[in-house]
């Protein structure tokens, strides 16, 4: 399979009345994205704003971060299975804006959080500070469930991110990447001697607000699946988790998994990488075994010599980590598991909910329950309102001079657990 | 600028009061340093001064941990020290406990830095660790040359208030707590850096250790209780008043095993607890209290179990370190299959 | 199969319902003493993010053995003696539930257990 970015970079974007492009400047129809997104009965108003690295603007509470793209050759269109027909994702060109970032917002309910500060030592703990971010705002229409709510925002941010990206069409890429690579048979027999590699990624898939897609379909009803890396790159996974804003997995970070890129470069030099198999998360215990028994069965009747395992979410789901590894490990496979920590404030607590022996490879993206004070911003886009809800501080999160508290727990993409952002963790 | 204070604590044998003999001895406080605190406080090249040491002997502590912790308080209190430093204690179990539980104390009562050093065996690291600075140090006294001068190092760095690096640049244990940093590289680039490691079978290091919980497998349930022998185990220290065989009251390196044929109930003239991690009164009172001797020899009359076994094991449950209670376990258990046995009252305490 | 909750707006018409006016670790508890008694927790109890470790609602699929003596099963008593302790832990780092965000965290509670059902097949 071979799929060709082409990567347009984006210099500054600028709200206006045409969709364009030029000179690195980035125009979106404001009025025309609106239109396009109003056109879903159940969203009663779409408002467009604008965040750049570096700016006194905060966001809350973000719901996905989408990047902006157009498919222009190829039978899959952009997000297959989502918003346009069933395709193979993965092959063909796209064109990319690179450093531009649609972001959604809105509370579908109080608790949900995803904060983005563009400047200020808040900006360090999210990977979103450095894009150029265009922040649709969307309220519901009156009398929508909250189902509904999540739904149509969904939607909206991966429309968005189309309509943008449409401009993009028949620009001449400021640079080509190209990710190819043949079946596992042919692979493996040009770099015998490369140790094989499967990437495990496990998906929040528990329900509402804990959701992920694979080409659309609700992935708590699928079971462990083998996909080629470039259909993750690809758009084949789209995110539906607007609860744990430090370590969901934006439609953006889907779209630039750091592990599968990591392991495409190293791909004919150091390993071979055999795939991504994705699995889910789920509540049952019955779903668990099934799960990682499935999961973990897939990698091994690959040949994998060794395994990435990334986690989505925290508590329940650490449970299925450590089967994942015991699993593999007990025949054999070597692991390294990557995940984020909930150590207290003190950073003193237990890390993980659960444990397992095997698990002795682990990268740590960080310790969520570590407090920060934001200063106070010059704008808020969203709802200044979900600042006082934050997990953090002890009466809400606002102190007097309007400075924020709260935990890593509630900043965008801060403790990847795709091992998407810097932060990381050392013991004292 | 005023000088920096340090208080130490000792136990009677490096203190030079004596040896076992002198373990019973209550706190003393001179002023100051003495024995290891002469040799630190050298190794502070004039960053601070030892202005007193205390002295206790390590049973004393254990075996009156309260009244111990509330006088050597009052002793350190009035010197407002700027540091505290306690041992080193080697592998030398309650002597480890005792610098652990003070350092611990005196850390949460004063809010001062506290340093000791200890071996990584030591019982007395784990309950302390997270609230005070300890310098890995060998396994015996021998190498006090070693140590103290790693000890001076962090102790001029707690004086002036720098923070302490890596635990393992320091040379000391972690004390457990996680602390959220900037890496240069993402996650995904140093994961997949860890798994080449793993193939090219390259040390690495974890970036979380997780804790290992040693699992035992539950032996299968007794068919018929009325045809079961038996046995008494405890950690409670109950034994044959005198303590013939010297068990130790905290710390203890061995375990008892005594003969009960023919007896129906532990009596408080023959048997005592020498266990020094407990009020004494009500297992002294009535040694069945921890061994249940009575109600198990009721059974036997009843035809409920089928016998009781003729010997009852037992060893001290404070500050046992864990290679000695796996060698316990597994000794007793060894003896009492081969005896037999088909199941164990075990009381912990 | 019955469903334990401690959430008030929990209601299920194929389903046996038990509700408990009790707070998180009271109604922990109570599910632990049913897996003693013999009863298998079909879904585990702990949330799966830090966010949602703050609501003070859970909900649990338990299904009662059919004689007491059946034993216990493990699987389940870990599953919740780990819920158990995590949360209990936790107690001493988290934060007071905000009154405002009670019905949301009922609401999500209650949806995430109908997703449970689902998987489960009794919706």
């Amino acid at each position: 399979m071979k799929l060709e970015m082409g990567n347009i970079f984006v210099k500054d974007v600028v709200l206006g009345e045409e969709n364009a492009f030029e000179e690195g400047i980035l125009t979106v129809n404001v009025q025309g994205l609106r239109d396009h997104l109003l056109e879903d009965h159940r969203i009663g108003k779409v408002n467009v704003d604008l965040a750049k690295p570096g700016e006194s603007v905060r966001i809350i509470p973000v719901k996905d971060v989408i990047e902006p793209r157009v498919k222009v050759v190829g039978e899959a269109k952009e997000f297959p299975g989502v918003t346009s027909t069933m395709a193979t994702a993965g092959k063909g060109r796209s064109h990319v804006f690179k450093n531009a970032a649609v972001v959604t917002t809105g509370s579908i309910v109080g608790f949900q959080e995803g904060v983005l500060d563009m400047s200020g030592p808040g900006a360090a703990y999210s990977p979103f500070s450095k894009t150029l971010n265009i922040i649709v705002e969307l309220e519901p229409k009156k009398g929508i469930t909250q189902h509904e709510h999540e739904e149509a925002a969904r939607l909206a941010g991966l429309k968005a991110a189309a309509y943008i990206g449409e401009c993009a069409r028949n620009l001449e890429p400021d640079e080509i990447e190209t990710f190819e690579m043949n079946s596992n048979a042919v692979e493996i027999v040009k770099y015998p001697d490369l140790p094989k590699v499967v990437y495990l990624e496990m998906l929040i898939t528990q329900g509402l607000l804990h959701d992920t897609y694979i080409y659309g379909l609700d992935a708590k009803q699928t079971l462990p699946t083998l996909l080629h890396p470039n259909e993750v790159l690809d758009g084949a996974v789209v995110s539906g988790n607007c609860v744990a804003a430090c370590d969901k997995i934006t439609t953006y970070q889907h779209l630039n998994n750091s592990v599968v890129k990591e392991l495409y470069k190293r791909h004919g030099k150091d390993l071979v990488f055999l795939g991504v198999v994705l699995t889910n998360e789920n509540i049952t215990l019955q779903g668990k075994l099934r799960s990682c028994n499935m999961a973990t069965n897939i990698a091994k009747h690959l040949g994998a010599d060794g395994v990435i395992v990334s986690e989505e979410g925290y508590g329940n789901p650490d449970s299925d980590l450590m089967l994942n590894c015991k699993l593999l490990e007990e025949e054999g496979v070597k692991t390294v598991l990557i995940t984020d920590e909930c150590a207290g404030r003190d950073g003193m607590s237990q890390s993980l909910t659960d444990a397992s022996p095997y698990a002795k490879a682990i990268i740590s993206t960080g310790n969520v329950s570590h407090l920060v004070t934001l200063p106070p911003m010059e704008k808020v886009i969203g709802n200044e309102k979900a600042i006082e809800h934050l997990a953090g501080g002890y009466s809400g999160s606002l102190l007097p001079d309007g400075s924020l508290e709260c935990e890593l727990n509630a900043i965008l993409g801060c403790t990847s657990e795709i091992g998407y952002h810097n932060v990381t963790v050392k013991e004292y | 600028m005023a000088e920096k204070k340090v208080v130490y604590y000792i136990n009677q044998f490096f203190g030079n009061i004596g040896g076992e003999e002198k373990a019973h001895i209550p706190p003393e406080e001179t002023l100051g340093a003495k024995g290891p605190a002469m040799g630190l406080e050298g190794y502070l090249q004039g960053e601070g001064t030892v202005v007193a040491t205390i002295i206790c002997g390590d049973n004393y502590y254990n075996e009156h941990e309260k009244d111990a912790k509330k006088t050597i308080l009052e002793m350190v209190k009035k010197h407002e020290p700027d540091l505290f430093v306690a041992g080193p204690a080697f592998n030398a179990g309650r002597y480890g406990m005792a610098c652990g539980g003070v350092g611990k104390m005196i850390n949460e009562e004063l809010q001062i830095p506290v340093l000791s050093g200890m071996y990584e065996e030591n019982p007395g690291l784990e309950g302390a660790k997270a609230s005070i600075h300890i310098v890995r140090t060998g396994n015996s006294a021998a190498t006090m040359r070693k140590a103290l001068p790693k000890m001076g190092e962090i102790a001029k760095k707690l004086l002036r208030g720098e923070a302490l690096e890596e635990p393992k640049k320091e040379g000391i244990f972690p004390q457990g707590r996680r602390v959220t940093v900037f890496s240069d590289k993402n996650g995904a680039e140093r994961a997949v850096e860890m798994l080449m490691k793993r193939f090219r079978e390259e040390p690495f290091e974890t970036e979380l250790n997780v804790p290992v919980f040693d699992r035992v497998k539950a032996a299968a349930a007794i068919e018929d209780l009325s045809k079961a022998t038996i046995a008494l185990v405890c950690t409670g220290g109950i034994l044959p008043k005198g303590n013939p065989d010297r068990i130790e009251s905290a710390s203890a390196t061995k375990f008892g095993k005594y003969s009960i044929e023919g007896l129906d109930d532990f009596v408080e003239d023959a048997y005592e607890t020498v266990h020094g991690g407990y009020d004494p009164i009500y297992a002294n009172g009535d040694p069945d209290r921890i061994l249940p001797l009575d109600v198990l020899r009721d059974f036997e009359k009843e035809g409920y179990i089928g016998k009781v076994h003729e010997y009852f094991y037992t060893t001290v449950g404070t500050g046992t370190s864990v290679m000695n209670s796996q060698r316990f376990g597994v000794e007793i258990g060894k003896q009492l299959k081969e005896d037999g046995v088909d199941g164990v009252i075990l009381t912990s305490t | 199969m019955e469903i334990h909750t401690n959430n008030p707006l929990v209601r299920n018409t194929k389903c046996k319902v038990i509700y408990y006016k009790r707070n998180c670790i009271e109604f922990y508890k109570i599910i632990r003493d049913q897996v003693h008694l013999g009863a298998k927790l079909l879904s585990d109890p702990m949330p799966a993010s830090r966010r949602m470790m703050e609501s003070p609602f859970r909900s649990a699929v338990l299904l009662k053995p059919k004689n007491i003596n059946e034993g216990v099963d493990l699987p389940s008593l870990e599953t919740i003696e780990k819920a158990l302790r995590y949360y209990e832990r936790m107690r001493v780092m988290k934060t007071p539930v905000d009154k405002v965000l009670m019905e949301d965290f009922q609401y999500v509670d209650e949806q995430l257990l109908q997703s449970t059902l689902k998987e489960l097949g009794v919706l």
